[in-house]
């Protein structure tokens, strides 16, 4: 029975300690994480009032950004996108301080993981961000040469680029966060390959007719030309 | 100004030619059939109306393979055939390749680096490609400048009635409405200038830009009105020539030159903004009826040009125009190419400014801008082919000058949303 009860006092004697090892630094996990939204709401308020300043919803509206994220499924304002994104992006990396300040392996572990994965995830989302403008871009120039080409179905040839850019730069995001690169890297080669094997067979076979049609007409285009001068 | 030294000025100095009172430039690309024309009518028109000035034959050239340099050097005037008399001073020729982007206003820089070496008090320029140009064209370019003091001459031509269609819907009327100032012909591509003015050309960094290729032609016309300069025009007759580039693509002519334009609406806001209703520039030389060549013109493709844009780029046209606007195409659209296809004048007027605003405020990338533009261009152009269909010359020239007008009626709407 005495036994017994030493053991008890032993473990309760144990716990405590650790108890009173852990109490502070969850303390501090607290007020790390009390700092993180503080810091976060104070970093958003000033967002707030810089974009305002600079008017950067308009700028991007002008500059096709606003629709690119419109496309890609963001219907935010792009502002509002940008200040939600870096305010939970502090709120997190408090977090993970925070949690880094237990002193425990696992959090230890997890912590510098993140923070070792941070650069990563900061070029994927650049990668992503531009290339989604990139791909803006380059449709609508796509769109302006094929209509002022005379081409019937220019969306069609518009969209078919901001797709093959879009997947393009979502390769390389995934390539970025190493998220199974060469899966990544395989499925984009099939996904490629079929599609030009996909559009050879289709314009070399079940489209002949089409191709006639379209060498006639650029031959046709050729002799019919007028002899206006616009200038 | 110091004058930057180039193979020109080295040639020229080299022929003795350190100084001359007129600079005739001929700017030329493959143009070995028609080139011995224009350096003839040039030579005979200096030796007939300026015999006792100082004069140079600046030929500008873009690396012709066809021996068009030799033929300049080669062609011979009989002087007594056209009953001229001994020349005071020879006329010297020179020849040179230009240096810069490959284009027209390239070609031009090189002749106002001439001109500015000679210390040339007049100056003209003249295509290459002319079949129509007669030795009067020489004193009506010059003889402003020299006699009465003039900065700026403008050409004045008979033309048939379809040609000139981006002349004639946006940049005779925008020119027009913005600076107050009636030249018909802001791009004709002959003009006469006085040296004082080809320095200020010299002067200006301009030629990495559009500048450089087609703009050049409204780039001059508007820097000298903006400029307030004295501008007058002159009536030239026909312009017959050979026909433009086939390669050259429409869509680069069309983007540069209205891109251009845009460019000086954007650079000269302080000098347009006042300017209310507009008044005739003085125009020289005797008018008379001239004959012009027929012109063939493919309704079909211009229609569908149009129609294919009304399918595909409302979506672009909704950053640029408003929603009545772009229910107002698709309306006109499906009219195909009947005579109801009516591309009303006060449509047209509000969308172009409607653009100039939209490139003010970089709506969109200018290329993308412009390139949007072309469609409606051909909308319109179809719709004023099929109204004009039978007009006379008088009647179709009435037509334009009433969207002119219009351009005039409505700059209160391009002041309000700049």
């Amino acid at each position: 029975m005495e036994r017994l009860k030493n053991e008890f006092i032993a473990h309760l004697n144990e716990f405590l300690d650790k108890a009173a090892d852990f109490i502070p630094n969850f303390v501090v996990m607290v007020v790390i994480l009390a700092a993180g939204l503080i810091v976060a709401w104070a970093v958003k308020l000033a967002m707030t009032r810089i974009f305002a300043a600079v008017k950067l919803d308009d700028w991007a509206d002008e500059t096709g950004i606003s629709s690119a994220l419109h496309n890609a499924g963001i219907r935010k304002p792009p502002s509002t996108f940008i200040k939600l994104s870096v305010y939970w992006l502090i709120v997190v990396m408090f977090f993970m301080a925070g949690f880094a300040s237990l002193g425990l392996k696992v959090t230890d572990t997890l912590a510098s993981l993140f923070f070792m994965y941070l650069p990563r995830f900061f070029s994927a989302v650049l990668i992503v961000i531009f290339g989604y403008i990139f791909a803006g871009f380059v449709s609508r120039a796509a769109l302006l040469t094929a209509v002022n080409a005379g081409i019937e179905y220019s969306k069609l040839i518009a969209a078919a680029v901001r797709i093959f850019i879009v997947i393009l730069v979502f390769a390389m995001a995934l390539e970025q966060l190493s998220i199974a690169p060469r899966i990544v890297f395989a499925a984009f080669s099939i996904f490629f390959g079929g599609i030009s094997l996909g559009l050879a067979i289709a314009f070399g076979y079940g489209g002949r007719g089409i191709a006639k049609k379209l060498l006639e007409y650029i031959v046709k285009k050729e002799t019919e030309k007028d002899d206006i001068n616009m200038l | 100004m110091e004058f930057d030294p180039s193979p020109a000025t080295a040639e020229a100095k080299g022929k003795g030619a350190l100084s001359a009172d007129i600079v005739v430039g001929i700017p030329s690309y493959n143009n070995s059939a028609t080139i011995s024309h224009v350096v003839k009518a040039v030579d005979a028109g200096l030796g007939k109306y300026f015999p006792n000035e100082r004069a140079v034959i600046v030929n500008s050239d873009g690396g012709s393979q066809d021996s068009t340099p030799e033929e300049v050097i080669r062609t011979r005037v009989d002087h007594r055939a056209i009953f001229l008399t001994h020349r005071l001073y020879p006329v010297n020729r020179i020849t040179t390749p230009y240096h810069g982007v490959p284009g027209k206003g390239s070609a031009f820089r090189t002749i106002f680096h001439m001109a500015a070496a000679l210390g040339a008090r007049a100056c003209c320029v003249v295509d290459a490609d002319l079949r129509s140009i007669t030795p009067e064209w020489i004193e009506l370019l010059i003889a402003p400048v020299l006699k009465e003091d003039y900065d700026f001459v403008a050409p004045l031509y008979s033309r048939h009635k379809y040609d000139g269609t981006i002349t004639n819907s946006i940049i005779y009327p925008v020119t027009r409405a913005l600076y107050g100032r009636r030249i018909r012909q802001p791009m004709g591509g002959e003009f006469g200038f006085s040296g004082r003015l080809a320095s200020r050309y010299l002067s200006q960094n301009v030629w990495d830009s559009d500048v450089a290729r087609f703009g050049i032609d409204i780039w001059m016309t508007t820097e000298a009105i903006a400029g307030g300069f004295k501008v007058c025009q002159s009536y030239l007759g026909a312009k017959i020539h050979d026909p433009k580039d086939p390669g050259a693509d429409l869509k680069d002519m069309f983007t540069q030159v209205v891109g251009s334009l845009m460019s000086l609406t954007e650079k000269h806001y302080d000098e347009w903004k006042g300017a209310s209703a507009s008044s005739d520039v003085p125009t020289f030389g005797f008018k008379y009826s001239a004959g012009v060549e027929p012109v063939r013109v493919n309704m079909e493709r211009m229609v569908n040009a149009y129609r294919v844009g009304v399918k595909n780029l409302k979506d672009v046209w909704a950053k640029v125009v408003g929603k009545d606007a772009i229910a107002a195409f698709e309306e006109i659209s499906k009219k195909g190419g009947t005579p109801e296809f009516h591309f009303s004048r006060e449509l047209w007027v509000r969308t172009v400014y409607d653009y100039l605003i939209a490139f003010h405020r970089k709506k969109l990338p200018d290329d993308h801008l412009l390139g949007s533009l072309v469609p409606l261009y051909f909308g319109k152009t179809a719709s004023f082919f099929i109204e004009a269909s039978d007009f006379t010359d008088e009647e179709a020239e009435a037509e334009v000058e009433r969207t002119a007008e219009e351009y005039e009626n409505q700059k209160k709407y391009l002041l309000e949303r700049w």
